[in-house]
């Protein structure tokens, strides 16, 4: 301000030509500053892009170790017993595995993709148990190609399994329902589960699928829960 | 015969686990069980020597169960979990083994298990010691052994070999695998290849050893180790 100042009390000294200049100089200043402003807002944002880009890579999924292992084992026994059936188990695991690795690392697959690999999860778990289990998966898709961020649903679904199907001795059931509208898609999955067993609280794969819901689909999502006796049903809708 | 029992909830690994079971001689299952309380109740009216146990079970989780059992007999824990080892150490499990595993190393857990008999007696059956028998896996075949039968043991290669009184048997292990699975106390390692059973030996003559009609060398660092069973 000073220098403004020294340069109003001389204007009638000054010759136009020394007018020019100054304003020229005070263009360039502010000139320098807007892009020095701009510049720093432009790496904040992203910086912070980058991070929550580093955390939902951290929060992604992969084939839960004990269905990966489980699933070895029983591929280990069937080699000899039923070779058919081991090969086409081979090829059921690899696909998942390559699903999980490669896709679930993208930002958004198709709904066809990730019906894909819920169909293969759910085929790999109905030849696991000794026990008579009553899987059904019910599927609708209207539009094609509809696009929804990678391995969300699975997680609802190997809780379901998981707090169902692996604590009942008998009658266990898993009704999945996955129904893909124009502009939304909606997941549901329902199981039996034994009331005595300790309910223990939201384990780190809720946790995480409820921070990535919120980075990719801020406002564009529903998660809800209900229990009712032994039922529990788990619902999640998306919008596009 | 040691009886065991299979307690899993998927039927594939009932199968591996018998498969294995059926290729030594000398063990008899007893029941398949899909859950604990099935084993329970199974152990409430029989008894057993050994069992196959999964951790992860409807109801009553594998240590869970191991836990309600007063004297339990020898148990293998069988998971896909590996970080529950340690509580299994705790709970004095025989082996831990990661499914999937190896013909191999299922021997060496049922080894372990049948040769750590520090359980007293519990059943009727009075009488002498049960006696100490090992599995020994050959080419294509296992034999089994009393410990007591044993003279010596000679490294040679990824081979050992195994003199008994009666016999000569090649097993595919190392030297130091196989003294894991002897008793500490009655055998001396002797030289970097050889270990003797002591109470077979005869006599000891500067650094050779005679042991039944075999003679085994003493090595210059297990000396030692001889000087202080002479003392």
């Amino acid at each position: 301000m000073g220098v403004v100042l020294i340069f109003w009390e001389n204007e009638e000294d000054i010759e136009p030509y020394f007018s020019f200049t100054a304003f020229l100089y005070w263009c360039l200043i502010i000139y320098w500053s807007a892009r020095w402003l701009f510049g720093q807002i432009k790496s904040t944002l992203k910086l912070k892009k980058e991070k929550e880009s580093m955390e939902l890579l951290h929060l992604q999924t992969q084939v839960n170790p004990h269905f990966f292992f489980n699933t070895l084992n029983n591929l280990y026994g069937l080699i000899d017993q039923d070779t058919t059936k081991a090969k086409s188990m081979v090829l059921t695991l690899s696909d998942m595995m390559r699903y999980s690795i490669y896709d679930g690392q993208k930002v958004l697959v198709t709904l066809e993709q990730e019906l894909a690999y819920i169909e293969n999860y759910v085929a790999l778990h109905k030849s696991r148990y000794h026990k008579e289990t009553d899987i059904k998966l019910n599927h609708h898709l209207q539009k094609e190609g509809f696009q929804v961020m990678p391995l969300l649903f699975i997680i609802l679904l190997e809780n379901a399994f998981k707090h169902g199907v692996e604590n009942l001795r008998e009658n266990a059931y898993v009704q999945i329902n996955l129904i893909g509208g124009e502009n939304e898609v909606s997941f549901s999955v329902e199981n039996n589960f034994d009331p005595d067993e300790l309910a223990k609280k939201a384990g780190i794969g809720l946790k995480n699928l409820k921070r990535r819901l919120e980075l990719v689909y801020p406002k564009r999502h529903a998660l809800s829960f209900s229990v009712s006796n032994d039922i529990y049903k788990a619902q999640l809708t998306l919008k596009s | 015969m040691i009886k065991y029992l299979i307690i899993d909830d998927e039927h594939i690994a009932h199968d591996i686990i018998k498969g294995y079971c059926d290729m030594l001689p000398n063990l008899e299952l007893q029941k398949n069980c899909y859950d604990a309380l099935e084993a329970i109740q199974y152990l409430n009216e029989h008894e057993v020597d050994l069992i196959f146990l999964d951790l992860n079970m409807p109801k009553l989780k594998g240590f869970d169960f191991l836990k309600t059992l007063t004297s339990p007999p020898k148990v293998i824990v069988t998971t896909a979990y590996s970080e529950f080892a340690l509580e299994g150490y705790d709970l004095n499990v025989a082996d831990y083994l990661l499914k999937p595993f190896s013909f191999e190393r299922f021997l060496k857990a049922v080894n372990k298990a049948i040769s750590t008999n520090d359980k007293p007696q519990s059943s009727g059956e009075s009488g002498p010691a049960k006696e100490h028998r090992i599995f020994l896996r050959g080419d294509k075949k296992h034999t089994q052994l009393t410990v007591d039968d044993i003279l010596f043991i000679e490294a040679s290669g990824n081979y050992t070999k195994v003199i008994t009184t009666q016999e000569t048997i090649i097993t595919r292990d190392k030297i130091s695998n196989l003294l894991t699975l002897l008793p500490v106390d009655d055998f001396l390692q002797v030289h970097k290849s050889f270990a003797v059973a002591t109470k077979h030996i005869r006599s000891v003559e500067g650094n050779q050893i005679v042991v039944g009609d075999h003679i085994v060398p003493v090595g210059k660092m297990y000396k030692m180790n001889v000087n202080k069973l002479l003392s």
